[in-house]
């Protein structure tokens, strides 16, 4: 996966989706999401080394606006739904 | 952090299409394979080029289904609204979407393949497998199958002298022995055993014996390899293989469907003048005319 940027679409009824370009944390958390990890592996693995207290507060929002768009779904252990494709 | 929606290149936009139809034909039963373009690469069959359009094979009893299916779901007729593709014999009908940068062709049959369509698909689809695009699965033919089919694809815009790309003669040359048994089997089935037997021939592949099925079949596939790019020839062959009910409008269509005369785009002859249009239907006919006088030559020459 190129991590300079990732393009994630919608592929539901009413199939008119247009795609999102994510770069930067939000491609790196959409990676951690198709590998299967929750919200605080993101935080506390994938971001380690990011000292910035405003961080955990990013990917909330992040995950929040996924969620919204349900294109995850809040279960158990966070995974994408199986109605995205990503290139 | 936000992610904005946006216009997006035609490489990406290739590939988004491939699950995106995929999805949108499944949900409504229909079924499809995924040809040539980044699903061949997938297989190892051509290398890793960027492509223009996606290529969608679908079942010949959905293909109406299909049409109207994409047409509900956004996506246009590339030469415009009025035309009709398969009405005049082509094999596909394009589509495109606004702000996405490729177009779509969805195919009701593939050139080459001279058993009669559904049963060229029903064969294909029972040995269909699976590639991954854009992290979805993408229906796609078996390998050897894709293979044929590329062979013809490449055949069909070659002149009858010219070599394979290749990327083919390479895959057909790296085939096992039991493998080359499987892809000639399947070709036989789907009667591309012929349109392929001089190729594999050149390439020291032994096709077996002769198949006399799908005679009328190979007679049109033969007078259009032998005159690549003859529109007249083209004309010729959508002719014979019409209905007689259906032959006028095949006429009409030929040279009043000024869409789909290749000299201009059809965004430029939808905004022709009226009397642009009316100078490209008389140089369309006449060019029809001459074509079809030298057509009658060659059938009394032979």
């Amino acid at each position: 996966m190129d991590l300079d940027h990732l393009l994630i679409l919608d592929l539901r009824a009413p199939y008119d989706s247009t795609p999102w370009i994510i770069d930067g944390m939000a491609a790196v958390i959409w990676e951690a999401i198709v590998l299967g990890r929750d919200r605080d592996q993101i935080v506390r693995e994938d971001f380690a080394e990011i000292l910035d207290p405003r961080m955990p507060a990013e990917v909330d929002a992040f995950l929040e606006e996924l969620t919204r768009t349900s294109l995850i779904v809040p279960v158990a252990t966070t995974r994408p739904v199986a109605s995205a494709a990503t290139s | 952090m936000s992610a904005p929606r946006v216009a997006f290149p035609l490489r990406e936009s290739v590939h988004l299409t491939y699950p995106l139809t995929q999805r949108m034909l499944a949900d409504h039963g229909i079924r499809a394979l995924f040809v040539k373009g980044p699903v061949a690469a997938a297989q190892g069959l051509r290398a890793d080029r960027t492509s223009s359009d996606v290529d969608i094979l679908v079942a010949p009893d959905q293909v109406a289904q299909a049409l109207r299916m994409f047409e509900r779901h956004g996506w246009a007729r590339y030469h415009g609204e009025e035309t009709d593709a398969l009405a005049i014999g082509t094999h596909a009908q394009t589509y495109q979407r606004e702000g996405w940068p490729c177009t779509v062709d969805l195919h009701a049959h593939f050139p080459g393949f001279l058993a009669p369509a559904a049963t060229v698909f029903d064969h294909l689809w029972a040995r269909h497998t699976e590639v991954a695009l854009a992290h979805q699965p993408i229906a796609a033919p078996h390998r050897h199958d894709h293979l044929a089919l590329l062979t013809l694809h490449a055949l069909r815009g070659l002149a009858l002298d010219a070599g394979l790309p290749l990327d083919v003669r390479a895959a057909w040359q790296a085939l096992p022995d039991k493998d080359l048994h499987d892809a000639l089997d399947s070709a036989r089935a789907t009667g591309a055993l012929e349109p392929l037997r001089a190729t594999l021939s050149e390439l020291g592949i032994d096709a077996g014996p002769p198949q006399h099925e799908h005679a009328r079949a190979l007679r049109h596939w033969q007078a259009l390899r032998e005159n690549p790019g003859d529109s007249g020839a083209l004309w010729a062959v959508r002719w014979d293989q019409a209905p007689w009910s259906q032959r006028p409008a095949l006429v009409w269509r030929a040279f009043w469907d000024i869409s789909m005369d290749n000299t201009r785009t059809p965004q430029e002859w939808a905004q022709a003048s009226p009397r642009e249009r009316a100078r490209g239907r008389a140089i369309r006919a006449g060019k029809g005319l001459s074509a079809a006088a030298r057509q009658a030559r060659r059938r009394v020459t032979r």
